[in-house]
């Protein structure tokens, strides 16, 4: 039997990578390194895991032994948070074009600068086109369930993609939560043993791994690539699959929540999410058809799921915690993403963006109901006026209050369930 | 000339394969054309064959590939005759320019009996009597003004005085200007039978051509080692001679060879791997007792 514990969210993932106990972790020791592998090092220097742990000097260093080692065939693990994400930024396409399935927990943290060390996407955002899986977390129990999951992703025959598993820095990685950590040997059972079909040690197969590759074969492999990245959602959706059968608990590609009747809906990734399905209570209360969908795979992107799951509503809003400067409006990636599969799965919708939360910045359940209030409006009018707005931010133009709205809502729009 | 003229040069590292392409360029600005000069670039790598592009143009050029159909095909190193690709996309009434000594129906011959336009200088020798250095180029820009009629020797030397005085000075100038002249005057020319009409010459591409999902994942090569069907030696302009008497058997070429192409058994030299040996020089650099020393491939290659 497994057991509940109150553990932090690094703790969590700790545990999980205790479970999984991987052949190799490599992690460089200090800021912006979480608790993750502060903990995980206590388990190996305590004997409670075999794993060989390498302490390197940088985060470029950290995945570059990973790289090594998931060639030589070991199943490898590292984990990072903001800056130590962005010094890893090479080798992040190298593991994902060589193929190595190396799995790497990051709790999301703002880039520098100004310097700060809290919550948003910005890390892992500007890391969406490296070619990793990324899954997000909303809370501590999913960042434990996602990680052991992302080892069978990662190592899946039809994969054999690396894959970074999210969650909020801060709100989920520094917050005690009540936590279902399963059995040692039920996780052993589900994660396998590590199968590599290639590898640097092999010497009865000798193989030469990241050669030269020019203009002639370079465009073959990332075709390769893609397939990969094609083939993963189908893998992804096996696997949780089976998480569900040996532990009950249920993943998809995202979470929908009152979407069903929703007349307006909001996309939002990890902790937030979680914040909105109270904001989505207190306006249903208020006899408001609000929704939520929560994203939990962002790469690969699942558009058309995603667009087949909002076709019935009249507005959408898009929460991002990272801004793409100079895109579209410069609005944030998910948005950005969301637009482009409405576009191209011919839903012609409002969608609005709210970037919100950055470096940490804190999102309540009544600025969420501000956003529904201005998707309300947005729903009524049918048209957007102002595509991105940056919630919160002192000198832009406020929300609307659910208040305001109900002074000139016409009855009839706000007579729901 | 017609609206626009592609040449493509053919050489190897360290000839100053780009350099030619990038001089012969800039030439035909100063004689009012619009320019383009690019390298085929690759790990740059001593000896190995390289290819650049010049395109020069009566109006601005907004291509931006590489020339498929060259009007003219440049040859710098006649090591390189032999390279089935030499004459890929030449147009019909197109010329071959090679930088060599040998007859016209020799090097005819070794391009797999080509029978167009053909023109020869043998820039090495002029540049070795006039500028003391291999620096086939600059006698080769003066055959290419006879040649194409693209500008004049005035232009030429007018270019060649612009960018060489600043920095050298009037010795330089004139020993270049007179390594033009000389290409002026002494290139061969050997009309042949230009066919027009006749479609660019085409040759069968050799390389592998795997469909995506046929490849390794990964990048990953599943026949490591197979380096050695990769024949490096082609790219030698230099090869190692050795002495055997003054061989000592200390096998320190072996140890320094980049290419493992010290051929060695029971600890005893035993000669060069010739199809791998890249003409670097390091064995004769080590060798103690100076047994190696290194000749040029093309005096070994004509004594053969």
């Amino acid at each position: 039997m497994g057991r509940w514990m109150a553990l932090e969210g690094t703790e969590a993932v700790a545990y999980a990578m205790k479970q999984i106990a991987p052949d190799v972790v490599a992690a460089y020791p200090i800021t912006p390194q979480t608790g993750i592998v502060q903990t995980f090092a206590q388990f190996v220097a305590d004997g409670e895991v075999s794993t060989e742990f390498l302490q390197v000097e940088s985060e470029h260093s950290a995945l570059s032994a990973c790289v090594g080692a998931a060639a030589a065939g070991a199943r490898a693990m590292t984990a990072t948070s903001s800056q130590g994400l962005a010094l890893m930024w090479e080798i992040l396409y190298i593991a994902a074009a060589m193929r190595l399935p190396v799995v790497m927990p990051v709790v999301n943290r703002a880039l520098s600068a100004p310097i700060n060390i809290h919550c948003d996407h910005s890390d892992s955002m500007g890391a969406r086109d490296a070619g990793w899986i990324q899954i997000y977390s909303e809370n501590a129990q999913e960042a434990y369930d996602n990680t052991l999951q992302a080892v069978r992703i990662a190592e899946h025959p039809q994969v054999r993609l690396p894959v970074m598993v999210m969650m909020d820095g801060f709100i989920t990685s520094h917050a005690v939560e009540r936590v279902w950590i399963e059995e040692d040997d039920a996780v052993r059972a589900f994660v396998g043993t590590y199968q590599p079909a290639c590898t640097l040690l092999n010497l009865e197969r000798p193989l030469t791994f990241g050669a030269l590759d020019f203009y002639d074969y370079y465009f073959e492999h990332k075709r390769h690539q893609v397939e990969a990245m094609r083939r993963a959602k189908e893998a992804i959706l096996e696997v949780a699959e089976d998480f569900a059968r040996r532990f009950g608990r249920r993943y998809g590609l995202f979470e929908t929540y009152r979407l069903e009747d929703a007349e307006v809906a909001l996309v939002v990734l990890s902790s937030t999410a979680g914040t909105a399905r109270v904001a989505v209570d207190n306006l249903r209360r208020l006899g408001w058809r609000v929704g939520l969908l929560k994203p939990r795979v962002y790469r690969p992107f699942p558009d058309h799921e995603l667009i087949e799951a909002l076709r019935h509503v009249r507005a959408i809003g898009v929460m991002d915690r990272a801004i793409a400067f100079g895109a579209m409006e410069n609005g944030g990636p998910l948005w950005l993403d969301m637009l482009a599969a409405a576009y191209r799965h011919g839903l012609h919708i409002p969608i609005a963006n709210y970037v919100f939360g950055l470096g940490g910045r804190d999102i309540t359940p009544s600025e969420i109901e501000g956003i529904f209030t201005d998707l309300m409006q947005i729903a009524e009018r049918g048209m957007i006026t102002r595509p991105v707005t940056y919630v919160g931010v002192r000198g832009e133009a406020p929300l609307p209050t659910p208040a305001e709205w109900a002074l000139w809502l016409p009855e009839a729009t706000i007579a729901g369930d | 000339m017609q609206e626009m003229i592609e040449i493509r040069w053919h050489g190897r590292g360290g000839q100053g394969v780009v350099t030619a392409a990038r001089l012969l360029a800039e030439a035909a600005m100063e004689a009012g054309y619009f320019i383009q000069a690019f390298p085929d670039y690759g790990p740059e790598r001593s000896g190995a064959p390289i290819r650049a592009y010049t395109r020069l143009s009566r109006s601005p050029i907004s291509l931006h590939s590489p020339v498929k159909a060259p009007d003219l095909v440049i040859v710098l190193d006649e090591t390189l005759l032999g390279d089935p690709s030499l004459l890929e996309g030449l147009k019909p009434d197109g010329w071959l320019i090679v930088n060599s000594a040998l007859p016209p129906e020799f090097v005819r011959r070794r391009v797999g009996g080509y029978k167009g336009h053909l023109a020869l200088l043998d820039a090495t020798r002029i540049a070795l009597e006039v500028l003391r250095r291999n620096l086939p180029n600059t006698p080769l820009l003066g055959a290419l003004a006879r040649l194409t009629g693209l500008f004049s020797l005035e232009d030429l030397t007018r270019h060649i005085r612009h960018h060489l005085a600043a920095k050298f000075g009037e010795d330089v100038v004139r020993a270049n200007l007179e390594a033009v002249r000389r290409g002026f005057e002494e290139v061969r020319i050997d009309p042949g039978q230009a066919s027009p009409g006749e479609r660019p010459i085409e040759v069968p591409s050799g390389g592998m051509a795997l469909p995506w999902f046929e490849l390794p994942r990964g990048g990953l090569i599943l026949d490591a080692g197979n380096a050695i069907a990769y024949r490096t030696g082609d790219w030698r302009t230099f090869r190692p001679v050795v002495e055997m008497e003054k061989c000592t058997h200390c096998l320190y070429c072996w140890l320094y060879c980049p290419d493992d192409a010290i051929r060695v058994a029971g600890g005893q030299f035993l000669g060069f791997d010739e199809a791998h040996c890249k003409g670097c020089g390091i064995c004769a650099a080590v060798c103690p007792p100076k047994a190696i020393i290194m000749v040029e491939e093309s005096r070994v290659v004509a004594a053969v």
